[in-house]
């Protein structure tokens, strides 16, 4: 029997799987494919203090191996989001965590003083959304922005505090240890990478927003290379993600340093993703003979 | 009615006029009830992201879709022709709304667009049905055979070069129908005349929307129609809120 336990700031895991922000809805979409309540956690989609409409469409591209979006924070808005989805994701049985964004530092404050009164069980900060134009990754470029925004939103937290990087910076080790210092109880990384897709025919980008955010498994090898940097610079626990997609991935994922994963893209290819992963991971661990998954985070053996 | 992810093998693959294949596929179970204007979203060789394709015609362990070849996936797809497996989420979305106590009907479609009409009179044999099908040419037309004939009272054929039926648009011998509810999908350009219709005459009309998709179940939302509900313009989500909504809705 494999033990998928893991734990992020305290907060216990049952498997170490998270449906990632704005690839899941509030989780009842595919509830209604498997339950949901099997995988370690839920984030829901990216929220803020008002409903947004988002960008227009085209918002998604195809690409190589993965794809790119530019939905631009669509959502209902916070108080929707703790009347109407937090309730039924609650009773999920996972962990539940909100994703929520901000075009100020003062919209951020007053978002997570909202959501620290709320039954989520954990905070994730997107301060690295590509597809907003003021906010959203703007404060999430420079390590001081990131040690800022961090700072000013840990006083009002009352809940563990994930920070989401951006891999569109100079060096995300800096970023990493920003959100350390600003008090941050956790990091995850990467969101998606800004980038663009042209439909040479029309001879225009194919998004409406010119560009968007690229996801899927062409971005993983840049994941792991910052999950593993971030790994060893860090004190506190990383959430890994970009373009997993098997047991295997999550696996790679955990070697170099992250305590959990976030699936995202795979969601969208199918929507059995997420519960074929965790049984991939548990096949992995028994064809493996790891009894304890979370024994193999960090264990990426480097000369 | 509940999705699931059926296993298909292609059992024959015509191909029509103007690169329009007619794909039929075997399904290993038995599938759930498909209303008229529901899709599938397939999974074609090579590629990640599903295609949504409206399903045509289908039985309990059967189902039939109008395939265009546009792009890499859809050319994928096709080309591995008949004995091919794979896999489909279906049924999904919203179909077009049939309202019991209305028998005067009129579909109205444009090409691969009439595709998700043909069930509508196929399934409800009671509605006094009026099907205008618009082609490029009669070349184009051939990809239904006599389908609308067989299952419709009317049938109005329309080409852009005269050489089946009408020389014009669908959308132009509407006004002689007077139908009671309208049923479209097609170009933007011919939801627009029929909302115009519609909106003159007091009509009830529903379009299905098209929009590039990604999960194809209401989480992602990419698939983004703009839709105008009580005096506010919002981006509502071609494959759960759709990909049917009511004309009037419909921002042009």
């Amino acid at each position: 029997m494999v033990n998928l336990k893991t734990t992020v700031a305290g907060v216990e895991f049952k498997n170490p799987i998270i449906a990632a922000s704005g690839t899941f809805g509030f989780g009842r979409e595919y509830n209604s494919f498997y339950d949901v309540g099997m995988l370690g956690g839920i984030c829901s989609k990216g929220l803020t203090l008002e409903p947004r409409q988002g960008n227009d469409p085209v918002r998604i591209a195809e690409t190589p191996s993965g794809m790119l979006n530019s939905v631009g924070l669509q959502n209902p808005g916070v108080m929707h989001f703790i009347e109407e989805e937090l309730p039924f994701m609650k009773s999920l049985g996972t962990v539940v965590i909100a994703n929520a964004a901000g075009s100020t530092e003062s919209d951020y404050v007053k978002i997570v003083g909202i959501l620290s009164d709320s039954d989520v069980d954990m905070i994730e900060l997107n301060i690295s959304c590509p597809n907003v134009k003021c906010g959203g990754m703007a404060f999430g470029v420079l390590p001081d922005g990131v040690y800022e925004i961090t700072h000013a939103v840990r006083k009002a937290c009352k809940k563990p505090l994930i920070i989401k990087l951006t891999p569109n910076v100079a060096n995300i080790v800096d970023n990493a240890l920003a959100a350390q210092r600003g008090g941050a109880d956790a990091v995850s990384l990467i969101n998606t990478v800004v980038a663009m897709a042209v439909d040479f025919k029309r001879r225009k980008p194919v998004l409406a927003a010119k560009s968007g955010g690229l996801s899927g498994p062409c971005v993983k090898p840049i994941a792991l290379r910052m999950v593993h940097e971030c790994y060893k610079a860090l004190d506190i626990p990383i959430i890994g993600m970009g373009g997993i997609m098997t047991g295997t991935d999550v696996g790679e994922f955990m070697l170099c340093g992250a305590a959990a994963v976030e699936v995202g893209t795979a969601n969208i290819f199918d929507p059995y993703a997420g519960e074929r992963i965790v049984n991939e991971l548990t096949k992995l661990c028994e064809c493996d003979n790891i009894t304890d998954v979370s024994s193999i985070i960090g264990g990426l053996k480097v000369e | 009615m509940k999705a699931i992810k059926a296993n298909l093998t292609v059992t024959k693959l015509t191909r029509f006029a103007g690169d329009v294949y007619r794909v039929e596929c075997a399904s290993d179970d038995s599938l759930p009830q498909i209303s008229a204007g529901q899709f599938a979203h397939i999974k074609v060789p090579n590629k990640d992201l599903r295609r949504p394709i409206c399903v045509y015609d289908n039985t309990e362990n059967s189902v039939t879709f109008i395939i265009a070849q546009k792009g890499e996936g859809t050319r994928s797809f096709v080309e591995r022709g008949e004995g091919a497996r794979f896999d489909a989420l279906l049924p999904l979305g919203n179909g077009f709304p049939i309202m019991p106590d209305i028998t005067n009907v009129a579909v109205i479609g444009g090409w691969t667009g009439c595709a998700p009409l043909l069930k509508i009179a196929k399934d409800n044999p009671w509605i006094n049905c009026t099907a205008l099908l618009g082609f490029p040419n009669a070349e184009t037309a051939k990809v239904y055979g006599d389908d609308f004939d067989r299952y419709c009272k009317r049938v109005c054929y329309c080409t852009d070069d005269g050489s089946l039926g009408y020389h014009g648009y669908p959308t132009d011998i509407l006004t002689e129908i007077a139908p009671e509810v309208v049923y479209v999908c097609g170009a933007m350009g011919m939801v627009k005349t029929v909302k115009e219709f519609c909106a003159a005459r007091g009509t009830l009309g529903f379009a299905s929307m098209e929009q590039r998709m990604g999960c194809g179940v209401g989480a992602c939302l990419v698939c983004s129609v703009k839709i105008e509900r009580d005096g506010k313009i919002i981006n509502a989500r071609a494959c759960a809120d759709g990909p049917v909504f009511p004309i009037k809705e419909i921002v042009v």
